[in-house]
């Protein structure tokens, strides 16, 4: 006997999802038979990439560019997603980007743009995501946190605050939107191989990997099957939840 | 605009007696218009005129003509 996850017929939109963590989640909710609106900040490669290797397993997309930074391209984002099929079942706050700088040294420049597109587009997109799960009192929010937002780390302050501000909303939302049956949760990843994280410097991924109880990076594919769990009906009971995954990382 | 339409999905939504004063309907004066009460007002809304509102129109409809007119912004 096996469980199987079934997503079909649901609309699933994963911003940022033109590789890394992202591009995985998209296509594990594919695989399991949504339909997911892919998004970019604009039209790229990478972008192309997914929605080929997507479609190429069978599955089914569409692609959405928007720049996450304008409020109202986030809105408009959400808008075209329900467009799809009129209907928005789950929302993957994924996008993100990683500012490192120590404390003094931080732009003011780069703490508003960390904040706007890791927080502030999520929390607009939640809005617009809530109005329109309410009308089939159903649907699943997940946003994409960090360890880092929990626990802190040297040297990634506004990256850090975007991702503790990211739990405050779910858990602030998931009371709220409980009574509709919209569930939301978080994932905060620890250390994940990625695109971002291969930016680091030689030193902080050494220190990085050495804090790992499992004694390796993460895996893409690794955030998706939680990020597919919370999606999926199996966590029907599931809301207001910060899903580490992290193998067990110590910060 | 149908106005009769939105005043069904006014009563339905908010449970609303059939000799409800629609010029008196006020958000938060009527006791099933509460907050929560309004967003469900909302998504009933626009899912029966297949529409969607901006935020500022949510927040500024206050009472029934208000509602009438946001609606009609949209559909007109």
């Amino acid at each position: 006997m096996s469980i199987e996850i079934d997503l079909s017929g649901r609309v699933a939109l994963v911003t940022g999802s033109s590789r890394g963590i992202g591009s995985a989640i998209a296509l594990r909710l594919a695989a399991a038979g949504a339909h997911v609106i892919l998004h970019g900040s604009r039209p790229s490669e990478n972008l192309a990439a997914v929605e080929s290797e997507l479609l190429a397993k069978g599955g089914a997309c569409t692609v959405a560019t928007a720049e996450l930074a304008n409020a109202d391209a986030v809105k408009q984002l959400v808008k075209d997603g329900f467009g799809v099929a009129k209907r928005l079942d789950i929302l993957v706050n994924n996008a993100g980007v990683l500012t490192e700088g120590v404390i003094g040294m931080i732009s003011d420049d780069d703490i508003q743009r960390t904040l706007r597109i890791n927080l502030e587009s999520a929390l607009i997109a939640m809005q617009m995501a809530a109005r329109l799960m309410m009308r089939t009192k159903s649907g699943s929010i997940i946003n994409i946190s960090s360890i880092m937002g929990l626990r802190g780390a040297p040297g990634v302050m506004a990256y850090a605050a975007s991702k503790a501000g990211l739990v405050g909303a779910t858990l602030a939302a998931a009371k709220e939107l409980a009574p509709n049956n919209i569930r939301v949760n978080a994932v905060a990843p620890g250390f994940v191989a990625t695109d971002m994280t291969r930016s680091l410097s030689d030193d902080v991924i050494s220190k990085r990997l050495a804090a790992i109880g499992m004694q390796r990076a993460g895996e893409p594919a690794e955030v998706a099957d939680a990020v597919l769990f919370l999606a999926s009906d199996l966590s029907r009971y599931v809301t207001g939840q910060v899903i580490g995954v992290d193998g067990g990382m110590i910060v | 605009m149908d106005v009769e339409k939105l005043k069904t999905v006014f009563r339905e939504t908010l449970d609303l007696p059939d000799d409800i004063a629609w010029a008196e309907l006020r958000y938060s004066e009527y006791p099933t218009w509460t907050s929560l009460g309004h967003m469900s007002l909302v998504a009933a809304i626009e899912t029966e005129f297949d529409i969607m509102f901006e935020t500022d129109d949510i927040i500024d409809m206050s009472s029934f003509d208000k509602s009438v007119e946001l609606v009609a912004k949209h559909v007109d």
